[in-house]
């Protein structure tokens, strides 16, 4: 439902982007299932449902693009949720993770030292 | 770790890691073995010092399975590795593994990626490089302040110059070609001109671009599948923009013949009021109107006379406006003629006072026309009288014609009249059949030519009296 209204724009251009737009790869058949599988694979000891699903979509918001991320300023989920669209583009564009190659793996290699 | 991105597969990893860690770095699809490539892996487990294994796959040339294959190759040495490793205790590097997924954005194939139970994390990282430009200057509101940070406009202008010139349609003659480069070569020498075309671009976009202008290129599929990446979108839509409104402008002053005559001026350095009185017409909205003209393409805007080599600013503004009230002028005659008493009995035409009073009534008209009633016009008016010359003789034919139609109109008018710009547009209006009469006759009998020169020194009054029929 989330990825749905993430990837959804309103308007008149309601059906011309998808869930593989933004979700690079997404599968319908299996990125969910397998992503919360995964998840309450890692969380075992901690399995309450509200940092699940958080975390679940901090691993797929890994995944967006940034045009998908700018395009969800105007989906659905924005309608609904406004704040959390906000909150999820700052922290996409800020974190540095998405801007090129040489920044990520900088950020993920300083990240694993400590 | 799995990227997905939509870089090309040629894009150098290596070198913008090398800093960073040191790697071996593969491309799948130039493995012809499953044996090369398990060699290849291998390399990097035992035997290298390298600390990052990359293997670049390009989804479109390379079937899915041999990636995972690949990823199964990799685990499984990377498992040998870590019992090496662990049997060691100490002495071995750190390695990891990423195997980078380069995706066409119009690829429309399934079951081209990795679940998220595959062991492996996953992101997208749109551009391998780093961009010239950081994508989030691009996110940060309006276009205007994105190109005050790091999108300078007098580098649009240097790359798009020639562009927007093209999109003029200028006569097909080598005098046009000149006329380009000519603006070309100088245009990039006029600092304050560039200035001034800058803030009239700037403000332009300040009113009529909304803070949410990266949502448009997100949401146009044939946008983001002409680049490749998200922020070059957003630079080339800031570009299209820009060189728009730079391309209307120019068309707008070219169709004036004012640009030349400014370049001119600034070269020379010669005269700073006229210069100021150049900006000044350039800044009002109402003569450099682009708010009609259609987006720009090559050859899309055609110019129906000129350009004109003009000395005084937008001097073809001025000849427009006054011409104008030419129907107007016209009728007035017309009715004037209908009634008799209005007829000198001897000529057969309207007699010199009804013209005059019909002269003097339009006279106080088309004085109020602002641009008329500017110190620069009432100083410099013999370059308006030049400009007027050079416009009319443009259908006429040849330089020549241009050199011969200043003496008749002055013979026919008179020194003073002559430099007064209604007066020889309305000249021009009743009696321009005469003149290119006597043009013509010059031309065949070039000897009248010293006659008329003769006729304007020996003396004027006599032909105001003619003027005024």
């Amino acid at each position: 439902m989330w990825v749905h209204q993430i990837s959804t724009l309103h308007g008149a251009k309601a059906n011309e982007f998808n869930e593989k737009d933004i979700f690079i790869g997404f599968d319908e058949e299996e990125t969910i299932q397998s992503l919360v599988f995964d998840q309450f694979k890692r969380k075992k000891n901690d399995i309450d449902d509200e940092s699940i699903v958080k975390k679940c979509k901090e691993r797929l918001i890994a995944i967006a693009s940034s045009d998908g991320m700018v395009r969800a300023r105007q989906s659905v989920l924005n309608i609904r949720n406004p704040q959390e669209v906000i909150e999820l583009n700052n922290s996409y564009f800020n974190s540095g993770l998405h801007d090129d190659i040489e920044s990520f793996l900088r950020l993920l290699l300083n990240n694993k030292k400590k | 770790m799995i990227i997905n991105t939509f870089s090309n597969i040629n894009t150098d990893v290596k070198s913008c890691l090398d800093l960073l860690v040191t790697c071996q770095v593969d491309k799948l699809s130039t493995f012809k073995t499953e044996a090369q490539l398990q060699d290849r892996i291998k390399h990097f487990w035992l035997d290298s010092n390298d600390e990052l294994l990359v293997l670049q796959c390009d989804l479109s040339t390379v079937n899915f399975r041999c990636i995972k294959l690949a990823k199964f190759i990799i685990e499984q040495i990377r498992t040998k590795y870590l019992e090496k490793k662990w049997k060691m205790k100490t002495g071995m590097p750190v390695k990891n593994a990423c195997i980078i997924l380069h995706i066409h954005r119009e690829q429309k194939a399934t079951n081209i990626s990795f679940d998220f139970i595959c062991g492996w994390n996953q992101v997208t990282i749109g551009t391998l490089l780093p961009e010239e430009k950081n994508m989030q200057i691009f996110m940060q509101g309006k276009i205007l302040n994105v190109m005050n940070s790091v999108l300078p406009f007098e580098e649009f202008l240097e790359q798009e110059l020639l562009w927007c010139l093209l999109c003029i349609k200028y006569p097909s003659t080598l005098e046009s070609v000149e006329h380009i480069k000519y603006l070309v070569d100088e245009i990039p020498q006029h600092p304050r001109f560039i200035n001034v075309l800058k803030q009239r671009i700037l403000k332009w976009l300040d009113e009529n671009t909304s803070e949410n202008w990266q949502l448009q290129v997100a949401s146009d599929k044939k946008v983001l599948y002409l680049h490749s990446s998200f922020t070059a979108a957003l630079r080339s839509y800031i570009r299209i923009i820009v060189r728009k409104y730079i391309a209307k402008l120019l068309c707008a002053l070219e169709r004036l013949s004012a640009l030349k005559t400014l370049l001119n001026l600034e070269r020379k350095n010669s005269n700073s009021d006229l210069i100021e009185f150049w900006y000044q017409m350039f800044n009002d909205n109402d003569i450099i109107n682009i708010e009609n003209l259609m987006d720009p393409k090559p050859d899309r805007y055609s110019i129906t006379n000129g350009p004109f080599n003009m000395k005084f600013p937008f001097s073809l503004y001025i000849i427009k406006q006054i011409n104008n009230y030419e129907k107007l002028y016209l009728e007035d005659i017309k009715m004037l003629e209908e009634n008799e008493n209005n007829i000198d009995k001897d000529t057969g035409y309207l007699s010199n006072n009804v013209v005059a009073d019909c002269f003097e009534r339009f006279q106080n008209i088309l004085s109020k026309i602002p641009t008329l009633k500017h110190e620069s016009l009432k100083k410099e008016i013999n370059l308006y009288h030049k400009d007027f010359l050079t416009f009319i003789s443009s259908g006429l034919g040849d330089n020549k014609n241009h050199r011969l139609i200043g003496p008749l109109l002055l013979r026919r008018l008179g020194k003073k009249l002559n430099l007064n710009p209604i007066r020889l547009h309305t000249y021009w209006w009743t009696k321009s059949d005469i003149i290119i009469s006597e043009l013509q006759l010059a031309n065949v009998c070039p000897s009248i030519i010293n006659e008329i020169n003769e006729d304007i020194s020996d003396n004027f009054e006599d032909f105001k009296k003619i003027s005024w029929i």
